[in-house]
């Protein structure tokens, strides 16, 4: 490997908050608990608008989004319109009112709303929502079925500061480091990147690079167009390189030569994540 | 709604309005997570199609979209796929894709 780092920023500088605080949130555990109650839901006519509620609007507006004899929304969601969705809640069914939406009027009518009631859980539900499920054999009730979800849920948010910090200090090494890149080097990374993309388009998607859109491009890996997701490949082989470069020298004490170009794609960041367990304290809350 | 397809019934549950088809398999880990975050998608959003295709039970609609890795997710609009989402995705990628669909 001939490209080298002239001036190796060391993770220990970074500064970060070493306190991180645990909590589950009430409307998790309800989420989760409807995955058990779900079966027996019931709906109801809505009479006023609240949060969750299902309403079938008609819109009528200039803007096309805003324009639809019949459109259903649930409200607060978020997922047509978080502003207007707010405007819904204590409209009553049968109600006619005008929205202002980005500076133009909307005249909305509340055709029909449904609301969705969950009844409570009870342990026999559990029971039967876990008879299937072998990593849950060990419960029986509706508090163990919360206790589980709670210490999954707190497990998980361990796990995402965990590696939010390792990626953070990957980061922090690589953008405040010196770095020298060999463009033969560069480039056999790149061919190999271009090459892998190549054969997952057209084995897992049945595409040609050459043929795909700028729609296709953009839905599949995010790039507006052809030459942005080349310029951002170019960009990744930099970070690969320098990633292995920090990664061996850090583990085991190789220096950039002696690393095989191969290894770039073989990083162990066990030595990032223990210095993110060690320097971590965790408060439940 | 979610409703299990069939070889026979596949094209009759995908030609009209948005509708998410989720080709799955009964032993698949991602599947089953990806299984839940389905259930709340329609939970919160009881007017979306949610169609599920288990690639055992189905060969011919597995073969015919050459299924190579499950999950996969096809988003559909008035019977044409509008995107393809293979392997696992999680519920707010999902959310975003729908609002551009349904809206």
């Amino acid at each position: 490997m001939r490209s080298f780092v002239n001036k190796l920023a060391d993770h220990r500088d970074f500064k970060f908050e070493h306190e991180v605080k645990l909590c589950c949130p009430p409307e998790y555990i309800d989420k989760q608990l409807r995955h058990i109650t779900r079966g027996s839901k019931k709906s109801e006519d809505a009479k006023v608008l609240q949060a969750g509620d299902v309403a079938m609007l008609k819109l009528e507006s200039d803007m096309k989004k805003f324009n639809s004899p019949c459109v259903p929304i649930t409200v607060d969601s978020g997922l047509f319109d978080e502003e207007f969705e707010q405007k819904l809640i204590g409209r009553k069914t049968g109600e006619e009112f005008t929205a202002e939406v980005n500076g133009k009027k909307v005249k909305v009518t509340v055709i029909s709303a449904k609301r969705y009631i969950y009844p409570q859980p009870d342990d026999e539900m559990v029971r039967k929502y876990v008879a299937d499920k072998d990593d849950m054999k060990d419960i029986s009730t509706v508090q163990q079925y919360i206790d589980r979800v709670k210490s999954d849920y707190i497990k998980e948010q361990k796990t995402d500061a965990i590696f939010g910090l390792v990626n953070d200090l990957i980061e922090y090494v690589l953008t405040h480091s010196d770095w020298e890149f060999d463009d033969e080097e560069l480039e056999k990374v790149y061919n190999d990147m271009l090459a892998d993309m190549h054969s997952w388009l057209k084995e897992e998607m049945g595409l040609t690079f050459e043929e795909m859109s700028d729609d296709e491009i953009m839905a599949q890996t995010g790039a507006e167009n052809k030459e942005q997701l080349l310029e951002m490949m170019r960009a990744d082989s930099e970070q690969a390189i320098a990633s292995a470069i920090f990664a061996h020298t850090c583990t085991d004490g190789k220096k950039p030569e002696e690393i095989d170009i191969n290894e770039i794609y073989d990083i162990d960041w066990k030595f990032l994540q223990d210095y993110a367990e060690e320097n971590i304290k965790f408060i439940e809350e | 709604m979610i409703t299990y397809a069939t070889d026979e019934n596949y094209n009759e549950l995908t030609a009209e309005g948005v509708v998410l088809v989720d080709f799955f398999g009964e032993h698949c880990g991602p599947c089953k997570m990806l299984a839940k975050s389905l259930e709340e998608l329609d939970d919160e959003f009881p007017f979306l199609n949610i169609v599920k295709v288990d690639t055992d039970k189905c060969p011919e609609q597995t073969g015919k979209f050459k299924i190579s890795g499950i999950p996969d997710l096809y988003f559909y609009k008035d019977g044409k796929v509008l995107f393809h989402q293979p392997g696992m995705v999680d519920a707010e990628e999902i959310r975003s894709k729908l609002a551009e669909i349904l809206y």
